[in-house]
């Protein structure tokens, strides 16, 4: 058996549901219709989910997923993953995206322009005292440089484990663990400004 | 402070806000969004079928014939000894225990080293772009007059026209490193403004800084930033020595090693299995017991870079037990902390990071090690001795980088 291994992919599995996403990258890369349709199914709605816990739920989130599914379309050719699963890769983009938007939003804001995808309003079944919570909220997440935020809101919100954190970010264990603690040590200073945001950190937590 | 539990169950209050932010839609957004993907997937599926078939109706069957006939091909290649035939975008791995080659139709050859992983992701009649995913190969590449080869090195990006050299990525250390026998090539990534030429006889390496004895007798401040080193490659007989010309980054000159061992050569291309291999058949025990501090500590480098951290520890020690007291003893220290951190044994880590501090309470990273020890001893559990060691830091270094960190660790009002 030669010990250099060379693996290519069966062509006849392109589109059953039940195939691993590696064959669908070279379809992909020719921009194939329903491979994109699989490759979407499966993951639009875990990749939409991480982008509303980075951002809050916000207008823009469903243009951001378009841009996150455009660059992997665009950018297939340079994946180099060995995932049976192509959601490790689509979550870094997802997480690329999302930092950009941030520091454009960080921009606009110093530049004293507004964001208009930030917070819409909150539909009527949510409780308005929560309601003003999750905005106080999401106001101290803002002032969190966008690293921090992302490694907050991934761990906090959407619950990762710090090792999927640190393969989303594209970067080491010890650094995810670093922009945690520094993400604690701001919000927990901001919250403790924040008298409804603190009380309702304690209600949350009962 | 606000603890785990507390903030994950905000969390979980802020995602029950999203989740019910959807206005029981919670697919209507993301059916758009798949709509307006495939519809711009069709529209770019058609333009990129319809304008070539335009074109074509431009052109003679006769002429297109012609131009089919006398258009060059995209490079084949073929691997190992069985000349196995090789597919684009397949994966490559070299076994442990031998190197492989790739031949392509062109004439140049890609031989990848023992353990290494590769994949040739693109053909075409003039080169290839090749993605070397870990681990080291050396490249022969013919020279052609419209040569497009490319090596994706980790995010190093290495432009190639005709040329023979040796490239290798450790994605674990992060180090780059290029050495070029012939030609020249240019390369482009992290912590490279630009695009940096690399000519005939020069080796390049850029990762995290080499621990500062090896670099020079006086210390310097460590920083975060890769380190980048241009240097001429070792003499040898038959090989013309350039040396980095004005303008690059400064040159770091090699010790003059007329015995040099060959592992420190292919220690220097960043060939780390098969550096760490040819100390051990050189007699590894031997080399501990004969090598100055600073080649302990780069075949300790060396070792852990190989990921025999076994082998990295037992360099590390026998620079502390030959060269007590000495900065090489210090850093030795020092690299035994950052280990066992990195494989989370916190207390050891702590301990190193002690003994370097104790050893050197001023030394050149004395701040990096005090922000090291209180967060090891922090992961550790030892509260008390966090909260002492981040008012130290604080004393020294309020504005320092893990300052954050010891305010946070308690020690907000310093000492006292």
């Amino acid at each position: 058996m030669p010990a250099l291994a060379n693996h290519s992919r069966n062509d006849t599995l392109a589109y059953l549901p039940t195939a691993d996403d590696r064959v669908f990258v070279e379809r992909l890369r020719a921009g194939d219709r329903p491979a994109i349709a699989i490759v979407f199914d499966r993951h639009g709605a875990a990749i939409e989910r991480v982008l509303e816990r980075v951002l809050g739920c916000d207008t823009e989130v469903p243009d951001l997923l378009h841009d996150v599914f455009v660059q992997a379309m665009l950018g297939v050719s340079r994946y180099r993953g060995d995932s049976a699963s192509l959601r490790p890769w689509l979550l870094q983009i997802a997480v690329r995206t999302a930092r950009k938007c941030i520091r454009r939003r960080t921009t606009r804001r110093m530049l004293g322009l507004r964001t208009p995808g930030e917070l819409p309003d909150a539909p009527d079944a949510v409780d308005p005292e929560q309601q003003t919570a999750v905005r106080r909220a999401h106001a101290a997440l803002d002032r969190l440089p966008a690293d921090e935020r992302i490694a907050f809101c991934l761990r906090f919100v959407e619950g990762m484990q710090l090792g999927e954190i640190a393969d989303a970010c594209d970067t080491s264990l010890a650094t995810v663990k670093r922009r945690l603690l520094r993400a604690r040590v701001r919000f927990e200073q901001l919250a403790a400004k924040d008298s409804l945001l603190g009380r309702w950190i304690e209600e949350v937590a009962r | 402070m606000i603890d785990d539990d507390r903030l994950l169950a905000l969390g979980r209050a802020i995602a029950a806000a999203h989740d019910g932010g959807h206005h029981g839609d919670p697919t209507g957004g993301r059916a758009r969004v798949r709509a307006r993907l495939l519809d711009r997937a069709g529209r770019e599926t058609t333009r990129s079928h319809t304008l070539p078939w335009v074109v074509g109706l431009g052109l003679s069957v006769a002429a297109a014939l012609t131009l089919w006939i006398a258009w060059p091909r995209a490079l084949t290649f073929a691997i190992g000894p069985e000349a196995s035939p090789g597919v684009a975008g397949a994966w490559l791995a070299a076994s442990d225990a031998e190197a492989h080659s790739l031949r392509f139709s062109d004439g140049s050859v890609i031989d990848l080293h023992a353990g290494s992983r590769a994949r040739v992701v693109q053909l075409h009649e003039d080169g290839a772009q090749v993605v070397l995913e870990t681990g080291a190969a050396h490249l022969a590449i013919v020279p052609r007059s419209a040569s497009r080869w490319r090596i994706d090195a980790g995010p190093y990006l290495v432009d190639v026209t005709g040329t023979r050299f040796d490239v290798a990525w450790d994605p674990q250390a992060e180090v780059f490193a290029l050495t070029l026998h012939e030609g020249s090539v240019t390369v482009r990534g992290p912590g490279i403004e630009g695009e940096r030429s690399v000519g005939m006889g020069e080796a390049m390496r850029v990762g995290p800084p080499i621990p500062a004895p090896l670099i020079a007798a006086a210390v310097t401040e460590p920083t975060e930033a890769p380190e980048i080193a241009v240097v001429a490659e070792p003499a040898e007989p038959h090989r013309e020595i350039r040396t980095p010309s004005k303008g690059r980054v400064p040159s770091r000159p090699r010790a003059p090693t007329p015995s040099a061992p060959d592992w420190r050569l292919l220690a220097e291309g960043a060939s780390y299995r098969e550096a760490l291999a040819a100390a051990e058949a050189q007699g590894f025990d031997g080399l501990c017991d004969t090598l100055p501090a600073k080649d302990l500590l780069r075949l300790a480098d060396v070792a852990r870079f190989a990921r025999r951290p076994e082998r990295a520890a037992a360099a590390l020690d026998a620079v502390r037990k030959r060269f007590p007291d000495s900065d090489g003893a210090a850093m030795a220290a020092f690299e035994r902390g950052r280990m066992a951190f990195g494989r989370g044994a916190h207390g050891d880590a702590a301990r190193w990071f002690a003994v370097y501090l104790r050893e050197r309470p001023d030394g050149a990273i004395a701040r990096e090690a005090t922000g090291r020890l209180m967060e090891s001893q922090h992961e550790a559990g030892r509260t008390g001795d966090a909260r002492e060691s981040a008012g130290r830091y604080l004393a020294r270094w309020p504005d320092g980088p893990d300052g954050d960190l010891a305010r946070r660790l308690g020690a907000a009002t310093g000492p006292g």
